[in-house]
């Protein structure tokens, strides 16, 4: 033991960190969600456009496409190019293409004029090429106010 | 045993080394022990093994075919899996190519489950229980890891996972071995396969800090002479040896390595439009291929999601081994520290690095991503038992009941040793049926009936990249119906005039401005076109993600004949289903064979423009579920209209699946669950009874509708 005591040290401290960080996480946890597995879901299914053979060809919201949007959030600041959002996982910038389709809440075709700071919506689009991998919007989709 | 002629600290050292040291017979004796759990967990993985193609994974159809074929798969490209999987493919003269490709996962599952054995029986203090005692902790360590729920359900599909878990054993018994012999050889063989594992998962390329750090304790803090007889080195001498690792090792780990070599050779193979845009053509998109594969997914969350991060892998662990496995890793921990200061950097450092990396990587079947951290983990859990062994001893002697050795009768011996392998039958219990993909026969069911029903010379759109793979799959493996042509197969972005004077058929009617980048092109079929399902098959019970129902459409300019007048269906129902009352169906009146289709045709008035869905049912197995009119009937009112006395028909083919045994079953149709109480609390009618035959297995059938003499066969 003595001759070990120089590596025991530091892994006790590692041990003593992973139980802390996993303590502190849990309590985190259990204060956000309560005693519920709400934040168990980690899945955001990637699809193949998923749809039944007897539906009507467009499901899901009016308009939107029949799959798990890539991101969702509010609109803190939106230019020509870009829409920058506060989502779930933090602040996200999306570019937007010219040829980016805008759909209202109610199903109605929209346009970059009907996005307005504050509103909820959801991006379907496609990541770009490169090292900085970034997403582009095909189709927006603007929510019910919650 | 100790030379002569050696100083009396060397040769306390050697003697307490030589204590350590598992004895030739021991040796022996555990390589047994680890090939029988072994072969043990292949048996069980081989009796829930899926016969053939799976949803159970994204890339699962893709990875069951690129190896059979030598192609390249998706990012990073899995060199060593492609040429691992092409010998099975050709060797095992079993099932059809997918079912080997499954059975490669079996057996390399099974040999990272008696690595793991070896692993820990070698690792397992000496001085804290017995020999027997510590085979019994590192054999239910290692079957509670063979079977717990995520290794266990990657180890019976085509998947990367399970045989990157055997590279994984693989690579630690040989740095084990080098710590013990300290040959430059086996340091060089333990380099080579650490770099061969590169290709099974990249991320293992992240257990190299934890590996180097073990070597220089290993090399460094070690005092004593590696064997006895051996002189105990000078720092000078050790500097050397460092050199001579370095040198070595790199040389054998870039041989490894080298296997990437292979994209560039393959790149002109790849059809996924993610990974053609960084085809592996030149040095900056080979690294765009590997390490720079999937950057939007890593360290994807900001610092306030990770505390829910590291709750989701606590939850993912505390499925494969309980709370109690969890409680027995952290007293492992403990253990491992003070016995194995050493081995508790490489193995905990392992462990750190995968979880660290993957709790913040965005993947929606995440679960699998910590296989090899729930495999380090099974490590810690044996050292845990080990201690609750020794504690239950202390315990007994504190109240003068001795366990220690001679103590215990043989039969006793025996019991108890079967008392504490008992919970390893546990998870095999709870998981079997989740982890059960025998009867998971649904996509081949449905692709022989594709096949067999596409006339000469049509087309067949699928979904693109490693979604298209189920189709893909016949022609690139067997050279299935080659005059069907399946424009996704060798681009991601046919043109539309490739399908002119065919017949269009397809396996999705939603396109790229829809359904995302996997989705065919929108602009491949007329916007305008009528899709018309004509083929459904089962939906497999078991799938990750959300995929589209298994359904063949028939595409058509104009629109297809949605409706009869004067029709007399041979069975009439007349049964009222709230928004439209079926009047009678017919179907066919012949044996059908398991695998085979049921030609149905529903007859329906509608009353109202009401949805309605339904479900077909075969005994008590739905066979499909559909919306009356297949969702085409809004636009078909516009367009075309119903004329008085017309009766809506629903006429297609249904798939029995293969697993279906021989018998009479009665087949209705009822009102789909979800829908509102008045369609719910409608009728259900009978269409008669179906009889069911079973001439030919289904393996027989797949292998039929494939139909080549590729030799794959």
């Amino acid at each position: 033991m003595a001759k070990s005591r120089w590596l025991i040290l530091p892994g006790a401290v590692v041990i003593l960190g992973m139980l802390c960080i996993a303590v502190f996480s849990l309590g985190v946890y259990v204060g956000k969600h309560g005693r519920t597995q709400d934040g168990l879901q980690y899945q955001a299914p990637r699809t193949n456009g998923a749809q039944l053979p007897g539906d009507a060809p467009a499901g899901g919201l009016a308009g939107a496409p029949a799959r798990t949007p890539e991101a969702a959030g509010l609109i803190r600041r939106i230019s020509r190019t870009q829409v920058d959002l506060t989502t779930r996982e933090g602040p996200r910038t999306i570019l937007l293409s010219e040829v980016v389709e805008v759909q209202l809440e109610d199903g109605h075709v929209g346009s970059r004029g009907d996005l307005k700071v504050g509103d909820l919506i959801a991006i379907f689009g496609q990541w770009t090429a490169g090292a900085t991998r970034e997403l582009e919007a095909e189709v927006i989709v603007r929510l019910p106010k919650q | 045993m100790v030379p002569p002629g050696i100083g009396p600290v060397a040769s306390t050292l050697i003697r307490s080394k030589l204590r350590d040291m598992p004895k030739p017979t021991n040796r022996w004796t555990d390589r047994w022990i680890a090939a029988g759990l072994g072969f043990f967990a292949l048996l069980v993985y081989l009796r829930t093994l899926t016969p053939s193609l799976s949803y159970l994974s994204p890339d699962g159809s893709e990875l069951a075919t690129v190896p059979a074929v030598l192609g390249l798969a998706h990012p990073p490209g899995y060199p060593l899996y492609t040429w691992l999987g092409f010998f099975f493919s050709r060797l095992l003269p079993i099932g059809d190519v997918a079912h080997r490709m499954n059975m490669m996962s079996a057996v390399l599952g099974a040999l990272g489950v008696s690595a793991l054995y070896l692993i820990v029986v070698r690792l397992l203090p000496a001085e804290r229980v017995g020999l027997l005692w510590r085979r019994c902790a590192a054999a239910l360590a290692t079957l509670l890891f063979a079977f717990s729920l995520t290794f266990w359900s990657q180890a019976v599909i085509a998947e990367v996972y399970a045989p990157n878990i055997g590279l994984l054993g693989l690579t630690l018994l040989l740095l084990l071995r080098w710590e013990r012999t300290r040959h430059l050889l086996d340091f060089s063989f333990f380099a080579l396969v650490f770099g061969l594992s590169l290709g099974t998962h990249m991320s293992n390329l992240g257990f190299a800090p934890a590996m180097a750090l073990f070597i220089l304790l290993t090399m460094f803090a070690v005092r004593d002479a590696p064997d006895p007889g051996q002189k105990v080195p000078t720092v000078g001498r050790r500097a050397w040896e460092l050199a001579a690792h370095v040198i070595i090792g790199a040389a054998a780990f870039g041989l490894g390595a080298a296997q990437f070599l292979w994209l560039p050779l393959r790149a002109s193979t790849i059809n996924d439009p993610l990974s053609i845009k960084i085809a592996p053509i030149t040095l900056a998109n080979l690294y765009q291929y590997t390490l720079g594969a999937f950057t939007q997914l890593r360290f994807a969350f900001p610092l306030g999601a990770l505390p829910d991060r590291v709750v989701i892998y606590v939850y993912f662990l505390v499925q494969q081994y309980g709370l109690g496995g969890i409680l027995l890793g952290v007293v492992g921990l403990g253990s491992l520290l003070v016995h194995r200061p050493r081995h508790f950097y490489l193995l905990v450092g392992m462990y750190l690095v995968n979880v660290w990396f993957f709790t913040q990587y965005r993947a929606f079947d995440l679960e699998v991503f910590f296989i090899p951290a729930h495999y380090l983990w099974a490590m810690l859990l044996a050292f845990g038992v080990v201690e609750v062994l020794r504690g239950i001893g202390w315990m007994a002697s504190r109240v003068g009941v001795c366990l220690g050795t001679g103590c215990l009768s043989s039969g006793m011996r025996a019991g108890l040793a079967i008392l504490i392998l008992l919970p390893s039958l546990t998870p095999i219990h709870w998981n079997w049926e989740k982890n059960n993909l025998s009867d998971d026969t649904a996509i081949n069911d449905f692709y022989a009936n594709v096949w067999d029903r596409l006339p000469a010379y049509s087309a067949l759109i699928t979904p693109r990249g490693v979604f298209g793979y189920d189709a893909f799959y016949w022609q690139l493996v067997y050279d299935t119906r080659p005059d069907v042509l399946l424009p996704l197969l060798p681009s991601p972005n046919p043109s539309s005039a490739s399908l002119a004077d065919r017949e269009v058929f397809g396996t999705t009617r939603t396109v790229s401005s829809k359904g995302g980048m996997f989705a065919p092109p929108a602009d491949l079929t007329p916007t305008d076109s009528w899709s018309l399902p004509v083929l459904l098959g089962q939906q497999p019970e078991k799938q990750i993600g959300r995929r589209e129902q298994l359904a063949l459409y028939r595409f058509s300019k104009s629109p297809p004949p949605l409706t009869i007048r004067g029709a007399s269906p041979a069975v009439a129902t007349h049964s009222n289903f709230g928004p439209a009352v079926l009047v009678g169906a017919d179907v066919s009146d012949q044996p059908i064979e398991s695998g085979g289709v049921l030609e149905v045709s529903l007859y329906w008035s509608s009353r109202a423009p009401t949805p309605l869905r339904v479900t077909l049912r075969l005994g008590s197995q739905v066979l499909e579920q559909h919306e009356v009119g297949f969702g085409l009937l809004a636009r078909y009112m516009r367009e075309v209209g119903i004329g008085p006395g017309e009766l809506i028909v629903d006429r297609c083919a249904v798939v029995i699946p293969s697993t279906v045994p021989p018998g009479r079953y009665t087949l209705t149709l009822s009102p789909q669950a979800g829908q509102s109480q008045a369609v719910l609390s409608s009728a259900s009618a009978s269409l008669g009874v179906v009889e069911v035959v079973d001439e030919m297995e289904a393996m027989e059938q797949w292998l039929r509708a494939a139909g080549s003499s590729s030799p794959a066969r």
